[in-house]
C-alpha cells in the first residue's frame, strides 16, 4: 500500500508533492494531465517582430477560431485561455467537470500543472492580514515561503510593499519596467508622501518570472508573447512537477479523473475514472491529499458522501478594471519591449472600504489589439485610430477586493452529477473608488468612474473557501492540519480550506499552506 | 444554407472596406465566410433580414454599426466588424494600422480629435438610419 496519494497537479498538488518529496516519501499523483501536444512551433523573438513578418492566424486565432470565442458566443471569455496554443489548460473541462452557473463563470482545467499554466505568475508571501478567520498562525508558514521561493525564482524588490508582501529576501532583481510603468513610478516617488498619508503604497510585484536564467530556464525576453505561448521564464507548477517526474520521485499516473474515495480501517481507497478507456480504476493509500482545486475538491467531497442536499460556501476576489490614460504618453510608438502582464502593484489601505484593496497595473502590450475595438464608444474607424494612438498611453488597473466584502457564492451537487454554483454579485459602490481615482491623478494616470467594469463574479479565478479550515470545524470544514471533518486519512491541501480570502493573490499562501498539510498528513 | 448565402461575400467586402478603405485580401475572405456563418446560425431571422438589408442597399455600415451598438440594436453587424477587426490584424501588412510605429504628440492629439468628430458624425447619421426601424 502507498503512503500518500495526492490528487491533482496544479500549484498546490504540485506544493504538496515538493514538501512530501523533501520529506523522503514518493506520493503518487492521480490527474487527468492534458498536455500542451500541438506540434506547431514556438514563436521565436518578439510579437510585433514576428508580426510584421508572418501571418500570425495560427498564433492569434487558430483554425477553430478558438481567438475569437469572445465575439463568437455570448459566454465570457479569458482572453489568455482563448490563445490557440492554451488550449491544452481549459481542454475537455467543460465535459469533465459539468457545471450549472447562475451569476458565476468558473473555469476550470484538468491539465497537468492545472491552471497555473496560464496564470499570471503573481506569488506574494502572506501577512498576518492575510490570516484573517484562519486558524493558523503565519510562523507556520515560513518556512515554506523559503523554500518556495527558492524552488520558483520570484522576482520583485524591497520596496513600499514589503510590509504587505513579506521578507524580499531570495527575490530576483525585478523585471524592467515599460515605459508607462515607469513614468508612474517616477510620479509616486515625487508624491510618495501625500500618497502614503492616503494609505496608497506603490511598488513592484513579486512574479513568478525570472529576471536571471535558473536551472535551464532562461530570463524574460520582454517578448510580449505572455498571452499566446507557454513562455519558459514564467514559472508554472509543471516546471516543478516535470522534474519530479524525470527523478521518479513521484509515481505519476495520468489519464484519470477521480470520482471519490472510501476510508477502511486502515486506509482510504481512491476510486477514479479511466479516461482513455472508461475503465474503473481504485487506488489504495494510507493517507489522501486532496488538492484538485477548490471546485473540484468540493465536488469530490460531495460525490464521495453522496450528498446533494449540502450547499458549500464559494469565496472569490471580486474586481474590478479600471482604465486609465497617461495623458504625457499620448501619440506615443508602442512600447514592444515590455513585459505584458503585470508591471507594478499598488495597495489602498482604504478608509472608504475599511479594509486593504490590492491593485494590478497591467500593460496592455500582449493582447491582440483587436480585443479593445469594442471598448471605446465611438465609430469603427474611430476605434481602429485610438488603438493606434490611445492604446500605447494606457496601462489598466485590475482592483482585488477581499471576498469577505460580499457574501459567498453557493455550490452543491446536483442529481445529474453537474456541481450547480450560484454567485454573489458584487455591486461597486463607485463613490467609494473616487479617492483612489484622485490619487491615480496624481500620479499622472486619468479615468473616469463610467469607465470602469466589473466583470462577472469568478473572473479572477481565485477560488477558495469551500470545505475551509476552522478551529472546531463541522461538516464539510477541517481541522487546521487540513483533515476533513469526519475523515481520519482524507486531508484538503488547496485553496477548498482556506478560511477566507484576502485581496492578495493567493497562489504562494496556498502553496506553503499545501506543504504544511502535506508534512503534517505525512507524520 | 440561409437565404442570404449569396451576400456572404458582399458583406465581407463590404466591412473590410469600410474599416481599411481597401479591398479585402483573398485570405481573409476565405477566413471570415465561416464566421459569417457561425453568426449567422445564432442570429434570429429579423435580425438577419435588418442586416442584410443594410448590406444589400449599401448603407452606410460604420453608422449604422455605432447607432446600433449605441442602442443595443444589430449586434450580428457589432460582432462581424469585430471579428474583421481581430483577423485582419493577423496579416502583416496590416500591422502599422494597428501599432503606431513613431512617437507625435501632435499626431495623437489629432486623431482623438478627429476620432471625436468623426464619430459624432456617425452617430448622428446612423441614428437617422435606424430611425425609421428600416435597419434594425
Amino acid at each position: 500500500m502507498a503512503e500518500l496519494i495526492i490528487v491533482g497537479s496544479g500549484a498546490a498538488a504540485t506544493a504538496a508533492a515538493l514538501a512530501l518529496v523533501q520529506a523522503g516519501h514518493r506520493p503518487i499523483v492521480l490527474d487527468v494531465g492534458h498536455v500542451d501536444d500541438r506540434t506547431a512551433p514556438r514563436v521565436q523573438g518578439n510579437l510585433y517582430r514576428y508580426r510584421a513578418q508572418h501571418d500570425s492566424f495560427d498564433l492569434h486565432i487558430g483554425a477553430d477560431y478558438r481567438g475569437l470565442a469572445g465575439v463568437l458566443s455570448d459566454e465570457p471569455t479569458v482572453a489568455k485561455l482563448n490563445a490557440p496554443a492554451m488550449a491544452f489548460v481549459t481542454r475537455d473541462a467543460v465535459a469533465l467537470g459539468p457545471l450549472s452557473q447562475q451569476e458565476f463563470q468558473a473555469i476550470q482545467s484538468f491539465a497537468l500543472g492545472g491552471l497555473g499554466n496560464a496564470w499570471g505568475a503573481g506569488l506574494y508571501r502572506w501577512i498576518n492580514a492575510d490570516l484573517q478567520d484562519f486558524p493558523i498562525s503565519l510562523a507556520e508558514l515560513t518556512r515554506y515561503f523559503d523554500i518556495l521561493t527558492d524552488e520558483i525564482g520570484i522576482s520583485g524588490a524591497d520596496d513600499d510593499l514589503t510590509e504587505f508582501f513579506g521578507d524580499p529576501a531570495g527575490l530576483q532583481p525585478p523585471l524592467e519596467l515599460s515605459h508607462n510603468a515607469r513614468r508612474v513610478a517616477l510620479a509616486y516617488r515625487r508624491r510618495r508622501r501625500g500618497l502614503r498619508a492616503r494609505g496608497i503604497a506603490l511598488g513592484r510585484p513579486r512574479l513568478g518570472v525570472l529576471t536571471a536564467p535558473k536551472e535551464q530556464r532562461p530570463a524574460c525576453d520582454y517578448s510580449n508573447l505572455e498571452f499566446w505561448q507557454p513562455q519558459p521564464f514564467i514559472y508554472t507548477p509543471a516546471v516543478t512537477l516535470r522534474r519530479l517526474i524525470r527523478a521518479g520521485q513521484i509515481d505519476y499516473r495520468p489519464g484519470l479523473l477521480v470520482q471519490r474515495w472510501q476510508e477502511t480501517a486502515d486506509g482510504v481507497t481512491v476510486y477514479a475514472r479511466q479516461l482513455a478507456s472508461g475503465a474503473d480504476v481504485a487506488v489504495t493509500g494510507r493517507r489522501l491529499l486532496l488538492a484538485a482545486g477548490a471546485i473540484n475538491t468540493a465536488r469530490i467531497a460531495l460525490q464521495s458522501a453522496g450528498d446533494v442536499a449540502a450547499r458549500l460556501p464559494l469565496l472569490e476576489n471580486p474586481v474590478v478594471q479600471i482604465p486609465l490614460v497617461l495623458p504625457a504618453s499620448l501619440g506615443r510608438r508602442l512600447d514592444t519591449h515590455a513585459f505584458g502582464l503585470v508591471q507594478l502593484n499598488l495597495v489602498w489601505e482604504s478608509a472608504a472600504y475599511q479594509t486593504i484593496l490590492q491593485g494590478s497595473l497591467l500593460e496592455l502590450t500582449a493582447p491582440l489589439r483587436a480585443e479593445f475595438f469594442g471598448r471605446f464608444p465611438l465609430a469603427a474607424r474611430a476605434n481602429l485610430a485610438l488603438i493606434r494612438h490611445l492604446l500605447p498611453a494606457m496601462l489598466m488597473l485590475q482592483l482585488y477586493f477581499p471576498a469577505w466584502m460580499q457574501p459567498p457564492s453557493r455550490l452543491g451537487l446536483l442529481d445529474d452529477g453537474r456541481l450547480r454554483i450560484e454567485g454573489q454579485p458584487f455591486p461597486v459602490d463607485l463613490a467609494r473608488l473616487t479617492p483612489l481615482l484622485a490619487s491615480l491623478r496624481g500620479l499622472g494616470l486619468w479615468t473616469h468612474p463610467a469607465l470602469v467594469q466589473q466583470p462577472i463574479t469568478g473572473h479572477a479565478i481565485h477560488y477558495a473557501g469551500t470545505l475551509p479550515m476552522r478551529a472546531a470545524p463541522g461538516p464539510y470544514q477541517c481541522h487546521p492540519s487540513g483533515r476533513l471533518y469526519g475523515a481520519e486519512r482524507v486531508y484538503i491541501a488547496d485553496s477548498a480550506s482556506f478560511s477566507n480570502l484576502s485581496a492578495k493573490n493567493m497562489s504562494l499562501g496556498m502553496m506553503a499552506n499545501a506543504m504544511r498539510i502535506a508534512v503534517g498528513a505525512a507524520a | 444554407m440561409s437565404n442570404f448565402e449569396h451576400l456572404h461575400a458582399e458583406e465581407a467586402r463590404a466591412i473590410y472596406q469600410m474599416l481599411f478603405g481597401r479591398a479585402i485580401p483573398p485570405v481573409l475572405m476565405q477566413r471570415f465566410l465561416p464566421v459569417i456563418e457561425r453568426l449567422n446560425a445564432a442570429a434570429s431571422p429579423a435580425e438577419l433580414t435588418a442586416y442584410y438589408r443594410a448590406v444589400e442597399t449599401r448603407a452606410d455600415l460604420e453608422a449604422l454599426e455605432l447607432a446600433g451598438r449605441l442602442t443595443g440594436r444589430l449586434p450580428l453587424l457589432t460582432r462581424k466588424v469585430q471579428a474583421m477587426v481581430a483577423l485582419a490584424e493577423t496579416l502583416p501588412e496590416n500591422q502599422p494600422l494597428y501599432v503606431n510605429q513613431r512617437s507625435s504628440f501632435l499626431a495623437g492629439a489629432a486623431a482623438m480629435a478627429w476620432a471625436a468628430a468623426h464619430s459624432a458624425r456617425q452617430g448622428i447619421k446612423g441614428l437617422w438610419l435606424l430611425r425609421g426601424g428600416a435597419h434594425g
